[in-house]
């Protein structure tokens, strides 16, 4: 018999294989983890109305940001703890009032009856150059 | 390498059954194509197969010459590119986990196909001068520990039934 058919203690091997599948499971794990909390992180919250930009507000702060369509106020946007959320919102389906709080990049809030867009951009979109991600 | 008749042909005829095994798994359809890199690597059970029973100067010799002919047959520069970092990297781990010796064929082949696929991303991020494509590596390290199971499992069978061929 050649040495490549001796096994030595193949149910350990075998232990080992799991182990090692479970740790590149947890490796994958962390790294989405860090991925997803990290990585994608926005810096600004920017008001769109029909396309245009009317605000931009740092996550960085806790607001309250009243969206004014003319004196009559349609929508009030929050940030609060690195978070955009719609508060209120005059339309009466609620859509963007029951969207989950955005923070990641590229995420949006849509309020198509007043059309409002809120959309969370990385620090690069407001060219700031020193500012890690 | 001072390389034997024997032996040469022997890992000639191996080159070419790697070769048609990428021929067939080119000819399956794409298992998703909204994440481009999926598949089980057929060929790479020869290229275990062969680091278990040669060594790793053999099984970079058919990788090579493997990866070479079907970039030409089939594929371009850009392929033969993303091939290369894969196949290498993935060759790499695989002859240090065999080394240490703690682990069956399916271990060695699932940290294969991990680093395969590892190797490929770290190219397309460099092409494509982003790293917004770091993600993929989360669908494509799952995918690839599955495709490195069953690679393992079936490089065990052939290690298993040609034990007793000479080589």
């Amino acid at each position: 018999m050649s040495k490549f058919t001796k096994e030595t203690a193949p149910q350990k091997r075998r232990r080992n294989d799991i182990l090692l599948i479970l740790g590149v499971i947890a490796a994958l794990v962390l790294f989405a983890a860090i991925y997803f909390t990290t990585q994608k992180q926005g810096e600004y919250a920017v008001v769109l109305k029909n396309g245009e930009e009317i605000g931009s507000y740092p996550l960085s702060q806790n607001l309250t940001v009243p969206i004014k369509d003319g004196d009559k106020i349609t929508n009030t946007l929050v940030i609060r703890d690195g978070e955009a959320y719609m508060e209120s919102a005059l339309c009466p389906d609620q859509i963007c009032v029951k969207h989950k709080a955005v923070s990641k990049e590229n995420e949006t809030i849509v309020c198509l009856p007043s059309k409002i867009v809120v959309k969370i951009t990385g620090a690069g979109d407001k060219g700031s150059p020193d500012t890690v991600v | 390498m001072k390389i034997k008749t024997k032996t040469l042909v022997t890992l000639s005829i191996f080159t070419a059954i790697a070769l048609v095994l990428s021929y067939v798994e080119a000819l399956l359809p794409p298992i998703w194509s909204a994440v481009p890199g999926i598949k089980i690597g057929l060929p790479n059970i020869i290229i275990v197969f062969v680091l278990y029973r040669f060594s790793l100067k053999h099984a970079v010799a058919v990788s090579l010459v493997r990866i070479l002919l079907n970039s030409l047959l089939f594929g371009n520069a850009v392929t033969l590119m993303y091939s290369l970092a894969g196949a290498l990297l993935s060759l790499a781990v695989m002859a240090l986990l065999k080394r240490i010796d703690r682990f069956s064929m399916v271990g060695v082949s699932v940290l294969g196909g991990v680093f395969h696929n590892l190797g490929q991303i770290l190219v397309a991020m460099l092409v494509l001068e982003t790293a917004e494509i770091g993600y993929y590596m989360i669908i494509l390290g799952i995918t690839g520990t599955v495709a490195g199971v069953l690679v393992g499992l079936l490089g065990s069978l052939v290690l298993k039934y040609t034990a007793k061929v000479k080589f």
